[in-house]
């Protein structure tokens, strides 16, 4: 699944405002799938069966929270329809 | 209601179901969002239903701030794209059609062949750079 992460990501080198959304998905798939899989395993004793490259990886990842939220906030600002909306409004 | 906004109710609508019954309904959900085509696994269902259920969130969020969360369309079109490449196409020319689960790849073709015009390419590459 994150191989086709790795292709838009190479688009984020180029427009890293735009493309910072993808971050935000990744945050979110990648918290869930440790909620839903990783950590009833480690729960039940089966850590045996928990991928931990993976694992890691996905802990790692939320790094990626504390970029985005200064990303977020630029680009929400910009959003054109939602200045248009706000324009509207006035 | 403009098209991108239509194209994040049509991922919702599609995803509350399948999304969450992929990641939280244990092997039958998967089987059944699968059409039992694909062999269980329990880290992949959970991984693909992570997945879809990040999108859902995405496409929620999106209902708000459509241009910003439109790299998702963009992300769909690319994966849903190479699972057709890589998956479906080569069954269907080897004749294994009855591998390939037709819920799953008709709404894939649908989104790769209308989501392409939907997304708002100007705003979401150049509009920003230029602002």
């Amino acid at each position: 699944m994150d191989y086709n992460f790795n292709w838009v990501s190479v688009l984020g080198l180029f427009f890293p405002i735009s493309m910072s959304a993808l971050l935000l998905v990744q945050v979110i798939y990648k918290t869930l799938w440790l909620l839903v899989n990783a950590m009833p395993l480690m729960l039940n004793k089966r850590s045996n069966e928990v991928p931990w490259g993976i694992s890691c990886e996905c802990v790692t990842n939320e790094h990626h929270l504390d970029e985005l939220r200064a990303i977020m906030n630029r680009r929400i600002r910009i959003d054109p329809i939602k200045v248009r909306r706000k324009e509207g409004a006035k | 209601m403009t098209p991108l906004v239509l194209a994040y109710i049509f991922n919702i609508i599609i995803l509350i179901p399948i999304g969450l019954m992929t990641m939280l309904g244990g092997a039958k959900g998967g089987q059944l969002a699968c059409q039992s085509k694909f062999p269980e696994s329990e880290g992949f269902r959970t991984i693909l239903g992570s997945l879809w259920t990040a999108i859902l969130i995405g496409s929620v969020l999106g209902l708000f701030f459509p241009i910003t969360m439109s790299v998702l369309l963009l992300i769909q079109v690319i994966y849903k794209a190479l699972w057709l490449l890589v998956y479906a196409m080569p069954r269907m020319l080897n004749q294994r059609t009855n591998e390939v689960p037709w819920g799953i790849a008709s709404t894939f073709l649908i989104i790769i062949v209308t989501f392409p015009w939907i997304i708002p390419w100007g705003q979401l590459f150049f509009d920003v750079v230029r602002r």
